[in-house]
């Protein structure tokens, strides 16, 4: 449901609202996924949204696209609703992993928070498949990491690292690229 | 307003051009207007669904994310199109998004902005009050996740058509004056012949003299008319001319018979002057000296010289009888004629007595109709009804109970006369025949006559222009029917039937 508020529309002082709404937006932004839409939330629908604009090599579309789960994460409640959404054509498979996957089957790596630690190890270790790493840790993407989330305020954005992913053979949609808070060339 | 069938062969040829011109014109316009029209807002409709697929495809991340800062950037994009007036984000729950905006100038001068629709609705798009409206659903994987909604401007929609219709206008101008110098040189080779025709016809009622002849100009159906004119008025002068000279040769000829007619009435008037003089004086010598012949030396003459005697004084008698006859058919031609009221019943009685009185011996019956009145010349009509009297007195001598009728009756408005016999009577196949002088139905032998009686009937009764006309058959009798100076020349016809009261003999 919209909130009242954003259904502001008879404007009388078109410049005194339109200052007010500059100044209201992030706000509004965030108020305007609706009352149930946690951070969690955003961020597993901004996951999703990842994958459609982003296309993989060929060869790595078999029967599913595996969405893969590394550590924990107070995401990772959230993400099991994606379970079955078809992405690509293909349905959407969650694999929980305790280890970074030797076989390279992972379309998708989301990296826990818990594994901060790890974070350069398990970037590198994807640095050599086409693996969409994405993780809430921050300076993700300076470590080599795909896309990573960050925190304006109250806003959600994200970070890609472009130059990593072209050389995993990872195709980005320019729009998605637009839509980018930093782009790593 | 005048009748249409009223105007002059011009106008009107001029107004069937001009009408068809403008119709044809009007209707052309009409269909280039209107298809102008509908190609343009399919062309505008092409443009901007173009135009709301790029930005809804554009827009379709920055939908997912949420990002009104990308929607409103490439909302703003539009701002390169003139036309575009208004466009705004949605996402599926109708929520405001984004929008892109010009200001407009409203009625008061007074600059307002256009607003976003509360909903973008589904995907349409529709002409509505000089603005195009289109609502386009932005897709990510054939999943909609919201709506562009533009909104852009027709005024050059508008301005296409009346370009548009300014030009057909102009053009249509053009073709009509056009058409109209056009009706007015056309019009001439079918008007032109015509006037002059009309020109010459009433140039032929005017003046019989001059005839005129009329120029061909085209091989037309007018031309062909134009020639049968010409032919038709050649005809004309020719039967004028010889009517004329006809004319001319026919006075001459009336003069002529009349100067033959005036001289032989003279030697007619000295030729019965001669004989009443001249003829009777030596016939009465021959009936004077035979009558002194006989009373002088009758007892010294045997029985076949008294015969031969009485012959000659009968054939002397008829003579004296055929000249004075004769005489009486000229006179009867010749004198004048007095109109007066005649007491026929008066006349008839007077003529039958005096018959009566010659010949006490005869057994006849007279009836005379009483008043019966006529009207005509005295002189003439006493000879008439002694000759037709004396005709029932002398064919009815052979018939026992012998009876004349005379009388009147009423017949077509007309008082037809009549002298009804029970004699001998007649073949009617010789009817023609009667009223020719000399002409006799019976040998003298039989009934005595000169055969003049009735020429004298017949000229009497022309001079009062009247009618005679005869009913008979053998042995059933003879009715004279005759009107003297009837009402109405054709009324008097021999229509009657023989009256019913006749006697078988």
């Amino acid at each position: 449901m919209p909130l009242p508020f954003f259904r502001l529309r008879k404007r009388k002082h078109p410049l005194l609202l339109g200052m007010l709404s500059a100044l209201c937006l992030p706000f509004l932004l965030h108020a305007s996924t609706g009352f149930a839409k946690t951070e969690q939330d955003i961020k597993v629908a901004y996951l999703f949204n990842f994958m459609k604009f982003i296309e993989w090599p060929a060869s790595t579309y078999q029967d599913s696209i595996n969405l893969c789960i590394l550590g924990d994460d107070p995401v990772n409640e959230k993400l099991k609703q994606l379970d079955g959404r078809t992405i690509h054509r293909l349905p959407l498979d969650i694999v929980y992993l305790i280890k970074p996957d030797q076989n390279h089957s992972c379309h998708v790596v989301f990296v826990g928070e818990s594994e901060k630690k790890f974070m350069s190890k398990i970037v590198e270790f994807y640095s050599g498949s086409p693996t969409l790493t994405v993780s809430s840790m921050e300076n993700f993407t300076s470590h080599g990491g795909i896309i990573g989330f960050i925190t304006l305020g109250n806003i959600i954005r994200f970070n890609i690292n472009l130059k990593q992913a072209r050389e995993i053979q990872l195709s980005i949609s320019s729009k998605l690229l637009e839509l980018a808070n930093q782009v790593d060339q | 307003m005048m009748n249409f069938k009223d105007l002059p062969i011009r106008t009107k040829l001029i107004s069937f051009i001009m009408i068809s011109a403008l119709l044809s014109v009007f209707i052309l316009s009409s269909v280039f207007i209107v298809q102008r029209y509908h190609s343009f807002k399919l062309q505008i409709t092409d443009e901007f669904s173009a135009i709301a697929q790029i930005i809804a495809d554009r827009s379709n991340a920055a939908i997912l994310f949420e990002d009104t800062r990308a929607l409103t950037e490439i909302l703003a994009s539009l701002s390169l199109h003139p036309q575009v007036s208004l466009a705004c984000t949605y996402n599926t729950d109708n929520d405001l998004l984004a929008e892109y905006g010009k200001k407009r100038r409203a009625g008061d001068g007074a600059n307002t902005a256009y607003i976003c629709p509360d909903s973008a609705g589904e995907a349409r798009h529709y002409f509505d009050n000089n603005y195009f409206y289109i609502s386009e659903p932005i897709r990510v994987n054939g999943e909609t996740s919201g709506y562009v909604f533009i909104q852009a401007s027709t005024s050059k929609l508008t301005q296409e058509v009346l370009t548009t219709s300014l030009s057909a206008l102009v053009l249509s101008s053009l073709v009509i004056f056009l058409a109209f110098i056009f009706a007015r040189y056309i019009q001439r080779f079918i008007t032109n012949p015509l006037l002059e025709l009309q020109q010459a016809t009433s140039n032929v009622s005017l003046d019989i003299e001059k005839m005129p002849e009329v120029q061909k100009h085209n091989n037309d159906e007018v031309g062909a008319l134009v020639d049968a004119f010409n032919t038709m008025i050649n005809t004309i002068a020719e039967q004028n001319k010889i009517i004329l000279t006809h004319t001319d040769n026919l006075e001459q000829e009336v003069n002529e018979r009349t100067k033959e007619l005036a001289m032989a009435n003279r030697e007619l008037e000295a030729f019965s002057y001669s004989v009443s003089h001249d003829l009777k004086a030596p016939l009465r010598t021959i009936e004077g000296f035979s009558l002194a012949l006989e009373e002088d030396y009758g007892h010294q003459l045997d029985s076949t010289a008294i015969h031969y005697l009485n012959r000659v004084r009968a054939g002397s008698a008829k003579m004296t009888q055929l000249i004075s006859n004769l005489l009486q058919l000229s006179r009867v031609t010749r004198l004048e004629l007095k109109k007066q009221n005649i007491n026929l019943t008066n006349m008839a009685e007077k003529i039958s007595s005096e018959l009566l009185g010659d010949n006490a011996e005869r057994q006849i019956e007279f009836n005379v109709q009483a008043n019966l009145n006529a009207t005509g010349d005295p002189v003439l009509v006493e000879i008439l009804m002694d000759n037709l009297i004396s005709n029932a007195w002398k064919y009815s001598q052979k018939v026992l109970n012998a009876r004349v009728e005379i009388g009147s009756q009423e017949q077509m408005g007309n008082t037809v006369y009549f002298i009804r016999d029970n004699g001998a009577g007649f073949d009617m196949k010789y009817a023609s025949q009667l009223f020719k002088p000399f002409n006799r139905l019976h040998s003298a032998e039989e009934f005595d006559g000169t055969g003049i009686g009735l020429a004298t009937v017949s000229r009497i009764i022309e001079r009062h222009h009247g009618k005679i006309w005869v009913n008979s058959a053998p042995n059933k009798g003879t009715t004279f029917y005759f009107t003297l100076f009837p009402q109405s020349s054709n009324s008097a016809e021999p229509e009657i039937k023989p009256i019913s009261h006749y006697k078988k003999n």
